[in-house]
This record gives C-alpha cells, sequence and structure tokens, in this order.
C-alpha cells in the first residue's frame, strides 16, 4: 500500500481573532503523488501553506491535519520542518547579514539533530550544495550573499529550490513558486522539482497559472474556492481552467 | 522663571520692554486676552533662547537683542500699489491676502476672496466675530493652544504682543481650486508679530503659497506664528516663499495639528532673508495622517538659515516625510535639526528624513542632526545626511559634452534644488524661485569655479 | 495581534547573570567618602611621585567647580559622591613578579571567570593584566614582551618606573577639565593598564585587560594610556564583569589613546558588567571617557566596542584625526534589556588633511530599556578633503523600549564630505516564521537574526572574540518563556 504522506480533513482555519478562511478543507497525497492547487485570488491558497507549515497568525478552529502520522496542530513551525514538511514561500524573506551557506548548514543540521543523525562539517557540507547547484545551475557566489538580501525576483525562487533539495524533504507546498519568473528561471525551478520528486516524497504546487504545469505535470488538480476544495479532476483540469477562466467553476457547480 | 540677575543686560531690557509693550496690546475678546495674559507668563517664564538649550544650540539669537527694535506697533506705512504688483503671481491676483508689519490691510486684499465660500476673520474685531459664532468657536479652541504650556519663546512673545491677526477657515467638504496668495511686508526697525490660524474643515481642500517681504534695506524682525488644524480628510498645502531684502530676520513658527486621514504639505524657500528660522512642529493626532515637509536653502555671504522640525507621530499608521536641501557659500551658515518622534504604540509608523547639503566654499558651514526618538516596534523610520561638493564626475561629464563650465556648475546646481522647486504649486513662483536661485548662484559660481580652478 | 512569537519577544529575559558571584577576600578599603585627604591617601599609597599628586589635586580642583552632565538620554537618581569606597585592594601581597604569590582566592575569581592568569595556563597568544578593584593583580607575558621593548604594565607600576613617559601622555589627549566623570577619575584613580609600544614593532601578542569590581560599595577608577610609537601597531582587548549586588556601583574610567606616524591601535571592548535585575535594582554606573589621538600622519585608531552590561551606559570613544591622512574608525553593538539605559556613541573630530573616519552603530534594546546613538561629526575647514560615513541602525525588540539617534554633523568646508545613514528595524513575525519553517528554532532564530544584524562590527573583534561576542548576545536575550 502507498504510504499517505497529508491527510487533511474538514480544516477550517481563521485569522487569529479574525475570519474563517479555510471552511471545511479535506485533502489526502500519498508518496509520489503530485497535486496542484488552483483557485481565484482570496480562495484561501496561501493561507492553506501557511496552516500546514504553522504560521503563528493563523489558527485551526476544527478538523485535523496528519503528516506521516502525527498530528500537524501539535507541533512547532520548526518540527514540523524538521519532520520534513516544506514550504517554498512565494515572497522568501530577506535577512540581513545572515551568509547565505551558513544558514542552509544550519537548517540542514538542524534537520540532522532532530533525528539524531551526525551534523555535517563544513567541508561536508560544501560537497553537497556544489552537487545541487548543479541541478539549478545556479553559480557557486551566490552561496556567501546574505541570505535573499538583494537577490532578484528568480533569484529568490530558485534559493528556495535549493533548499527543498538540500533538506530532502517528505513533502513539499509550492506557494506560486511561479510567479515573477522568466522562462529560463522557470525551467530551472521545474527542473529542480522534478529531480526531487520521487516515489516516495509528495508535492503540493499552488499556482493561478497553467505554465508551471506544463514543466511539472500534476496527477491531481483541486480548484479553491472560498475555503473548500469544490472540484478536482485530472491534468486536464487546469487546461480547462487556462481556457475558460473560473467562471466554469459555476456552470460545473450549479 | 529664569534669573534674570544671570542674563545679560540686553536681555533683561527686551523681556521688560515686552512687558511694557504688551499692555497696550490685549485684546478686547475675553478669551484671546486670557491667553495674551497667560502668554505674558510664559515669555519671563521661559526667558530668551540659551545656546545650552539643544534646540537653540546653533542659533545666534544676539542680532535680535542688539538691534533694539521698537516692539510698538509700526506705523502702517502706505503702500505703492506697485509693489504688490511685483509680488503678486499672476495666478493669485484675485485670491490675494495682504499684511503690512503684520496687521492684516483689508484695502491691499482681494475682495473677491468672501465670495469663495472660505471665512477671513480678523481677530481684533469683536463685531465680525459676533456675526460668526461658528468661526468664534474655532478661534476659541485653536487659538494659542496650551499657551499655559507653550515652550517657545518667540511664540510667547508673538501671543502677548499680537495686536491683529486672522483666521482663514475652509468649511466642511469644501475644496478652494485657486492657489490663494498672502503677502507679508515689513519695514524698518520692527519687532512685528504677525499670527494666523487655518482651519480646514471635514475634506476641506487649500492651497496657499506666502511671500515673506523686507521693504528696501530696512533691518526688522517678523516673528510669524502660524497655527494650523487639519479635520479628518482635510488637504492643505503650504508654500512658504522668504523674499526678504537681505537685512530682514524671520522667525516662523508653524504647529500643525493633523487629524484622521488629513494630508499635509509644507514646503519652505529660503532665498533670501538674512537670518531665518523655521520652527516646524507637526502633531499627527489621528491614524491615517500624513505629512510632507521639505526645504531648500541658498545662502551667501554672512547669511543663516536655521530648519528645526519635529514630528510627533502620536498614534499608529501616520506617515511623515521630511527632505531639505540647501546650497552654502561664503561665509553662510545652515542648520538643518529635524526630530521624528514615535510615541508607544503607535504602531505602523512611516517616517523618513534627508537632509543634503552642498558647500560651495572653504568657511561655508552646516551643523545637521537629522534625529530619531522611537517608543514603537513596529515602525519603519529610516533618515540621512550628506554634505558635500557638487560631483566631479558630473562636472567632467558635462565639460566632456562642450558645456562651459559655469554653466555645468550652474545646470548641476539648479538640478540639486529643482526637486525641491518642483513641488511647489504654481508654475509662476517656480520660475521666480528659479530666477532667485541663479541671482544667488552668480556670485556662488564664482566662488565655487575659482575653487575648482585651484584643483 | 498577540501572537506565540510576538510574545516571546515581548518577554524576552537576559538568563541570569553568570559572572555575579563575590569572592570572599580580606581587603584594604578606605572608608566612603571623597576628600582631599582621600587623594593625598591614594597618592600616598602608590608612593607615587610628586608631580603625580599635583596632577590629582588640580584635578580634584577643578572637579569641585564642575557638574554632572544632564544632555544625556538617561534617567538616573543623582550619583551620591560620598557614598563611594575610593580605593580597596586584596589585603595579600600582590604579587607582580611571580604569580604563586597571588592570592589563590584570586586565581579561582579569574579561572571562574574563563581568564586563566596562571603560568600553566596562559591563553594562547594572549597577554592579561588582571585588575581586580582597585589593583592591577596580575600581568602576564611581561617579559617576554619586555625584550622587544614593549612596555605592559599596570599604570601605578609605569608611574614608578616610566615617569618620562606618563608625565608627557597623561591627560594629553583626556584633559582632566573635558568633564565631570574626567575630573573626579583624574583626582582618585587607581590603577589600569600602561602600554607603550617602540618605533618600528608589531606587538606579537593580543594585549588584554580583565576588570573585576568586587568589593561591595567600591567603585572602580581605573586609568588606561596606551602608546603606539612610530611605525608600530597593537591590538588590545578589555574585558569587564562585576558581582551582582543591590547597590549601584559606579565606574569611571579614562582611556587615552596616542598613535604616532604612521601606528595604529585596535582597541575592543567586550563590556559585560553586571546591569541589575529584571526591575532596575542594582548594577553598574558606567560613566566612561575613551578617546584616542591620531598625533602622526597616516595613523589609524579604531575602536570596537560590544556593551551589554551597565544599567547605565555614558560613553563615547572617540578620535583627534589630527596627523593628515590619519583614519578614526568605530565599531559599536549596544544592547540593552529590561530597565537598561545606554547613552553610547563618539566624536570624530577630523582636523588633519585627507582624514577619514567611518562609524557603524548597531543598536539593540528590549525590554523596558532605553539605547540611544549620540555622535558628532566634526571637519574644520583645514581638515581638507575629510570624509566620514555613518550607519546607525537601531532593532527593537517589543513595544516597551526605546531606540534614539541623535546625531550632530558639523561641517565646515568645500572639499569635505559626509555621509550618514540610519534605520530602524525589528525581528519581523514573517522572518521568524521562515526560520522556523527550515526547521530552525524559535531561539535560535532570533539570534541568527541578531547576529546578521551586529555581524558588522563583530567581525572587527579579534579572532575567538567574535565568537564569544555572538554567544554573549544570545544568554542577554534569553528568553525565559521558552
Amino acid at each position: 500500500m502507498t504510504e499517505t504522506i497529508l491527510e487533511v480533513k474538514n480544516l477550517e482555519a481563521n485569522l487569529e481573532d479574525g475570519d474563517k478562511i479555510l471552511k471545511g478543507l479535506n485533502l489526502t497525497i500519498k508518496a509520489g503523488e503530485v497535486h496542484a492547487i488552483m483557485g481565484p485570488n482570496g480562495s484561501g491558497k496561501s493561507t492553506l501553506s501557511k496552516i500546514l507549515s504553522g504560521h503563528p497568525a493563523y489558527k485551526v478552529s476544527s478538523g485535523s491535519m496528519n503528516f506521516l502520522g502525527r498530528d500537524l496542530n501539535e507541533l512547532e513551525a520548526n518540527e514540523r520542518a524538521n519532520l520534513g514538511l516544506f514550504l517554498a514561500f512565494q515572497y522568501p524573506l530577506e535577512i540581513a547579514g545572515v551568509n547565505n551557506l551558513e544558514f542552509l548548514r544550519m537548517a540542514y543540521n538542524s534537520k540532522q539533530k532532530y533525528h539524531g543523525l551526525e551534523e555535517a562539517d563544513p567541508l561536508d557540507f560544501d560537497d553537497l550544495v556544489e552537487s545541487k547547484l548543479e541541478i539549478l545551475s545556479m553559480k557557486n557566489d551566490f552561496l556567501n550573499r546574505n541570505l535573499n538580501e538583494g537577490f532578484s525576483g528568480g533569484e529568490k525562487k530558485k534559493n528556495e529550490i535549493l533548499q527543498m533539495l538540500i533538506l530532502e524533504p517528505k513533502l513539499v507546498v509550492l506557494d506560486e513558486i511561479d510567479s515573477g519568473l522568466d522562462i529560463d528561471a522557470l525551467k530551472a525551478v521545474a527542473n529542480g522539482i522534478n529531480a526531487y520528486k520521487n516515489t516516495g516524497n509528495g508535492v503540493l504546487m499552488i499556482t493561478h497559472y497553467q505554465r508551471l504545469l506544463d514543466y511539472v505535470v500534476p496527477d491531481q488538480v483541486h480548484v479553491l474556492s472560498e475555503g473548500r476544495i469544490v472540484l478536482s479532476g485530472k491534468a486536464d483540469l487546469a487546461l480547462e481552467l487556462e481556457k475558460k477562466g473560473y467562471d466554469i467553476l459555476n456552470a460545473k457547480l450549479s | 522663571m529664569p534669573n534674570l540677575a544671570e542674563r545679560n543686560k540686553n536681555e533683561i531690557e527686551f523681556i521688560e520692554q515686552i512687558f511694557r509693550a504688551s499692555s497696550s496690546m490685549l485684546s478686547e475678546i475675553p478669551n484671546i486676552r486670557s491667553r495674551q495674559e497667560t502668554a505674558i507668563k510664559r515669555v519671563t517664564e521661559l526667558g530668551f533662547p540659551q545656546k545650552s538649550s539643544e534646540d537653540w544650540k546653533y542659533y545666534d539669537s544676539q542680532p535680535i537683542l542688539e538691534n533694539f527694535f521698537t516692539l510698538d506697533i509700526c506705523e502702517i506705512n502706505k503702500l505703492d500699489k506697485e509693489i504688490i504688483r511685483k509680488h503678486r503671481f499672476p495666478e493669485c491676483s484675485e485670491n490675494l491676502l495682504v499684511t503690512v508689519n503684520g496687521h492684516f490691510s483689508k484695502e491691499l486684499s482681494s475682495t473677491s476672496l468672501t465670495n469663495k465660500n472660505i471665512s477671513i476673520i480678523d481677530f481684533n474685531d469683536p463685531d465680525q466675530l459676533k456675526k460668526h459664532p461658528t468661526e468664534e468657536e474655532i478661534i476659541n479652541q485653536h487659538f494659542a493652544h496650551k499657551i499655559n504650556q507653550e515652550d517657545s519663546f518667540f511664540k510667547a512673545c508673538n501671543t502677548a504682543l499680537m495686536s491683529n491677526g486672522f483666521l482663514l477657515s475652509v468649511p466642511d467638504d469644501t475644496e478652494i481650486e485657486e492657489t490663494i496668495q498672502i503677502l507679508h511686508f515689513s519695514n524698518e526697525s520692527c519687532f512685528n508679530q504677525t499670527r494666523s490660524l487655518i482651519h480646514l474643515g471635514k475634506n476641506a481642500k487649500l492651497k496657499i503659497i506666502v511671500s515673506y517681504i523686507g521693504l528696501a534695506n530696512s533691518h526688522f524682525v517678523n516673528n510669524a506664528v502660524v497655527e494650523l488644524i487639519l479635520s479628518e480628510g482635510a488637504h492643505f498645502k503650504l508654500d512658504k516663499i522668504q523674499d526678504d531684502t537681505q537685512q530682514g530676520i524671520l522667525l516662523y513658527d508653524l504647529y500643525a495639528r493633523l487629524m484622521k486621514n488629513s494630508n499635509f504639505e509644507y514646503n519652505s524657500l529660503d532665498l533670501k532673508a538674512n537670518h531665518s528660522r523655521d520652527n516646524i512642529k507637526v502633531d499627527l493626532l489621528e491614524p491615517g495622517a500624513n505629512a510632507g515637509l521639505a526645504g531648500f536653502y541658498i545662502l551667501n555671504k554672512d547669511r543663516k538659515a536655521h530648519n528645526v522640525i519635529k514630528v510627533n507621530h502620536l498614534v499608529p499608521n501616520c506617515t511623515s516625510n521630511q527632505l531639505y536641501k540647501g546650497i552654502i557659500s561664503d561665509s553662510a551658515r545652515a542648520e538643518f535639526n529635524g526630530e521624528i518622534n514615535v510615541s508607544e504604540g503607535a504602531n505602523g509608523t512611516n517616517a523618513t528624513q534627508l537632509n543634503k547639503n552642498l558647500l560651495l566654499s572653504n568657511t561655508a558651514h552646516i551643523d545637521s542632526r537629522p534625529q530619531l526618538k522611537i517608543l514603537a516596534d513596529d515602525v519603519k523610520c529610516s533618515h540621512g545626511s550628506t554634505v558635500g561638493e557638487l560631483d566631479e564626475d558630473e562636472i567632467f561629464y558635462l565639460l566632456s559634452r562642450g558645456i562651459k563650465k559655469d554653466d555645468a556648475l550652474a545646470m548641476l546646481t539648479l538640478s540639486f534644488c529643482e526637486e525641491i522647486i518642483q513641488k511647489v504649486t504654481i508654475d509662476s513662483a517656480k520660475q521666480h524661485i528659479r530666477n532667485l536661485t541663479l541671482e544667488n548662484l552668480d556670485t556662488t559660481i564664482h566662488t565655487a569655479n575659482t575653487v575648482h580652478k585651484l584643483k | 495581534m498577540e501572537t506565540k512569537s510576538s510574545s516571546i519577544l515581548e518577554n524576552l529575559n537576559s538568563q541570569e547573570y553568570k559572572y555575579g558571584f563575590t569572592t570572599e577576600l580580606e581587603t584594604d578599603s578606605f572608608p566612603k567618602g571623597l576628600s582631599e585627604e582621600v587623594i593625598n591617601r591614594i597618592s600616598r599609597i602608590k608612593n607615587e611621585p610628586e608631580f603625580m599628586l599635583e596632577f590629582r589635586l588640580k584635578a580634584y580642583k577643578a572637579f569641585l567647580k564642575m557638574t554632572e552632565p544632564e544632555w544625556a538620554l538617561l534617567n538616573y537618581p543623582k550619583i551620591d559622591l560620598q557614598d563611594v569606597i575610593y580605593y580597596s585592594a586584596p589585603k595579600k601581597k600582590i604579587g607582580k613578579n611571580s604569580l604563586e604569590e597571588v592570592d589563590p582566592e584570586i586565581l579561582k575569581t579569574y579561572e571562574k571567570l574563563g581568564i586563566p592568569i596562571g603560568e600553566q595556563k596562559r591563553l594562547e597568544g594572549i597577554a592579561v593584566d588582571a585588575i581586580f578593584d582597585s589593583v592591577s593583580v596580575a600581568n602576564t607575558h611581561k617579559k617576554a614582551l619586555a625584550e622587544i621593548g614593549i612596555i605592559f604594565c599596570s599604570i601605578s607600576e609605569a608611574i614608578q618606573e616610566h615617569p618620562e613617559l606618563i608625565k608627557k601622555y597623561i591627560g594629553s589627549v583626556v584633559p582632566h577639565t573635558d568633564n565631570y566623570f574626567t575630573a573626579l577619575n583624574s583626582a582618585v584613580f587607581s590603577d589600569g593598564t600602561f602600554i607603550y609600544i617602540p618605533p618600528n614593532t608589531k606587538c606579537p601578542l593580543e594585549l588584554s585587560t580583565n576588570f573585576r569590581i568586587n568589593t561591595k560599595g567600591s567603585g572602580q577608577f581605573e586609568r588606561t594610556l596606551i602608546i603606539c610609537d612610530d611605525n608600530s601597531y597593537v591590538s588590545y582587548l578589555e574585558g569587564c564583569t562585576a558581582p551582582a549586588f543591590d547597590e549601584n556601583q559606579l565606574h569611571a574610567a579614562v582611556v587615552e589613546l596616542v598613535t604616532l606616524d604612521n601606528s595604529e591601535i585596535k582597541y575592543s571592548t567586550v563590556q559585560n558588567w553586571y546591569a541589575g535585575d529584571e526591575n532596575g535594582k542594582g548594577g553598574i554606573y558606567n560613566f566612561v571617557t575613551k578617546r584616542g589621538k591620531c598625533a602622526g600622519k597616516n595613523s589609524k585608531i579604531s575602536w570596537t566596542q560590544v556593551e551589554t552590561g551597565s544599567a547605565i551606559t555614558w560613553k563615547y570613544p572617540s578620535c583627534i584625526l589630527l596627523g593628515d591622512n590619519s583614519i578614526g574608525e568605530f565599531y559599536s553593538v549596544a544592547l540593552t534589556n529590561n530597565m537598561q539605559q545606554a547613552d553610547t556613541g563618539t566624536k570624530m573630530i577630523h582636523i588633519g588633511k585627507n582624514t577619514k573616519s567611518t562609524i557603524i552603530s548597531k543598536g539593540i534594546s528590549a525590554g523596558k530599556s532605553s539605547n540611544t546613538y549620540r555622535g558628532l561629526v566634526k571637519m574644520g575647514e583645514r581638515a581638507k578633503g575629510a570624509r566620514n560615513y555613518t550607519q546607525c541602525d537601531s532593532m527593537l525588540i517589543g513595544s516597551h523600549c526605546r531606540a534614539s539617534t541623535v546625531p550632530y554633523i558639523e561641517v565646515e568646508g568645500d572639499s569635505n564630505r559626509v555621509e550618514h545613514e540610519a534605520s530602524t528595524s525589528k525581528i519581523s513575525e514573517e522572518q521568524l516564521f521562515y526560520l522556523q519553517q527550515r526547521g530552525i528554532s524559535l531561539e535560535s532564530a532570533i539570534a541568527l537574526i541578531i547576529s546578521g544584524f551586529c555581524k558588522d562590527v563583530f567581525k572587527e573583534l579579534p579572532g575567538e572574540f567574535a565568537a564569544e561576542a555572538n554567544q554573549l548576545m544570545s544568554l542577554k536575550l534569553e528568553n525565559s518563556v521558552g
């Protein structure tokens, strides 16, 4: 039987003392699967990614999120990450004075330590990083800059994928990874995702556009609207949405 | 009460003179009169500003003491209409207010103004006040606001000694499209108290351009005080041009209080005063208020310009910007002393402050103090200050394109100040400012040019 | 929005101060109080030459006419100078020549502080002068240094053995009349460090002084004088700790540096005096005047400070750039937490031609503390081609603290340039979440952001002290909420 990586049941969530954003969401991702979530602006797509990864601004009011047999709700954001949940941010943050390479190693070693594994020394870690850089056709000097500081939009997104490749998560949530990318950067990012995905892990892509799905083909496409998944289908659903817009929702649902 | 024994003879005399003069200046209107009486008390309590105070550290107030200006009401000279025509911007010929030595002159002001749904009320006219209860209420509420806590000596002087001034009030939801011009004239040996109160009702909009003008080669002090209240959603733009002869001293005190989502834009252009001091205080009292303060000073000979600015972010989500630029040559001196104060809890504050100076001679002097005092953590505040000369590479670039050195220098200097000049509302005023700047630069550039040749 | 990480930021508390222990020692202490007699006694105990006593008495006369400065953004009760012990020394004989003579209790104290001064345990590459209350108790590597002509000893010893150097330089950078606290220090200073680097010598070791205030009620008034002769170089580091007492203790030091032609002094401070408890009880009042004079051409003075202790910090390490082409630098991290108050910065006085200065200041305020940068950049018309670059950044943690930036830029002359930049920021929740999402714990995430913020300053610290400074920051901000 294929391993279930993520199982979300009847999830309701809201902003701390704010409006309800998710209103009974169900989603199951099994090992080896690639899922895409699409949906109009304000449907709760980005919120879902933040709730899964434990952003402090959101509160789960009911329902469950099960990740590899653990209740996500009981875990801190960093524990979720250490267990293998990775969120590629739509807007990766800049942190002044923090060296990119040192940050990568710190994140990597946090995970190693969490699992009781040996931490990597700088030399071994360098080798690991070098091998990943090639996949993304990134230059070495990238590592000696400060974390995302002064990076272009494309560089930031590539850096997210680099982190993903190094941390080897079980589930990766890509929040509009394709926004603001030119075609070359998009290809490099897609290469990274394709290099990562295998039969043992899962991918959840949140996107507005079909464009990314040409390079990373999803097994399932879901449409999120007003805090719930209202429609699911195969890869061709994305094409249909691209062509006809979200208006088809009304037609299909009525 | 300061110990007068420690003060020098001139100061004691000055304060005594204010005391004597003030008794004859008391208004007939009880609410104004009582505040004047408090102001006299504040004058003696505060004492003449001392250099030991951080705000007056760089200001030399001796010229005010040494020149023995008369505090009595200066006789209102008949003004030649020609002079008014010379200083009036054509766009404003129908919207003109004139004061002479601090006195509002009905005859010289345009009569059409009152048709424009805007009230102009003379403080010293009880009859007029009686007819306008709304305006009377505004004066009661806002004139000499918190005078018992007033910390500016000269503002207290103004309140004590003003015999005349006006309220300019725009009712709720009223937009005055034309720009109003106010001309303040001063002449010989006077220590003038110019006073105005400007009140904008909810969502009201108003633009004013003010000029302070000295009459031919006269020594005088113009002690001007402006109190400003912007109600919710009001927009107000104020351009102030100092167009004096080179003998005048201008003390300008502006206190603005901004309510919810109101917007205040202030541009100060110091082109000619012998020495000037701007004391600007802005209180952002309700969320969404925005203040943009800009200044440009061009100084030569031994002229002085002081800009002392305090922007107080008292509530969350307000924005403010300060941008002051100066060109200083000969042995002129400038001070920029800007402060951003963010109170506890004023989160979402966004405040910037920038002061840029060009020094064009070896004895030109700048004291720049951009200050931040912050008591809230969720804020974006930045400030900067630069002092330098014209960029050698830029000069070279222009020369290499065949432009003459004088022209290159003029071009670069003018481009330095154009950022501020562009903010001025009226086109003819912009041109006037450019002309005055170039006139000033003429001598300056010759100096600068020699310096560059020597290198 | 009250979220978990923001409430943690609100409640950041410093970890218990680990150097707050007291050493039980018999001491020779004067009774509390300041008078001409006290000054005479200090001078007599130290067997000083006549000129030193004169120097002290002249300073005391000037002091009597001065008043405590009030312009700083600091709020504290007036210091009662009659309630201070002006001289306190361990009773046992002080063995300057052999460490066997040092009281074993003192040796133990320094071991606890992590500064081994015993012969066997010397730190690699670092020579240490240990100052305990009012006197220097140990000084390592002295002989080896003397062989290449470097004098590294206590100032008391230098007064005895090198009076000509003392006479020439003491008070030459910071005149006793400079301010209230320098006048006081000049009158009553008890010990301190003296360094002289002869011409054409690069000091092979890091020189270091460790200051320890031990006796309750005692003030520390040390005096440091460093002279770097032509074409020479020295790097010096001082560390400061004190026991945790409920009363405030006064520390009023004077440090003078002189660089001659083509020489350089690098002066680093890691100040971790006791800061008082979270309610502001106790802690050191740190009123210090530090100033360097780049007297020679092409000389350089560089100050690096990490200020984390003290209830009150009033400190402006400055440079007088007198020699043509001389360079002044100031790198500072000041961290205040709980009820701490710091008003600190620098003065860069450009006098010589083509003089250059750089100021990098990072202020971090947490708790209910107040942190002010105050700095002067002054260029006279003689200083042709002078340059300054200043960057002051503040970080606020929590919503009850205060950060102020108060620069004074006074420039004359058309060939001088100044650039000043400042910004204020907070640790954003989004940044913390980003780091946590990569598996980094909240505590480590805060530490990482702070160390990034301070990086430009820490990289100026010699060798392993940068790592130590990073650790110190984390300790000071470690949260007790968990």
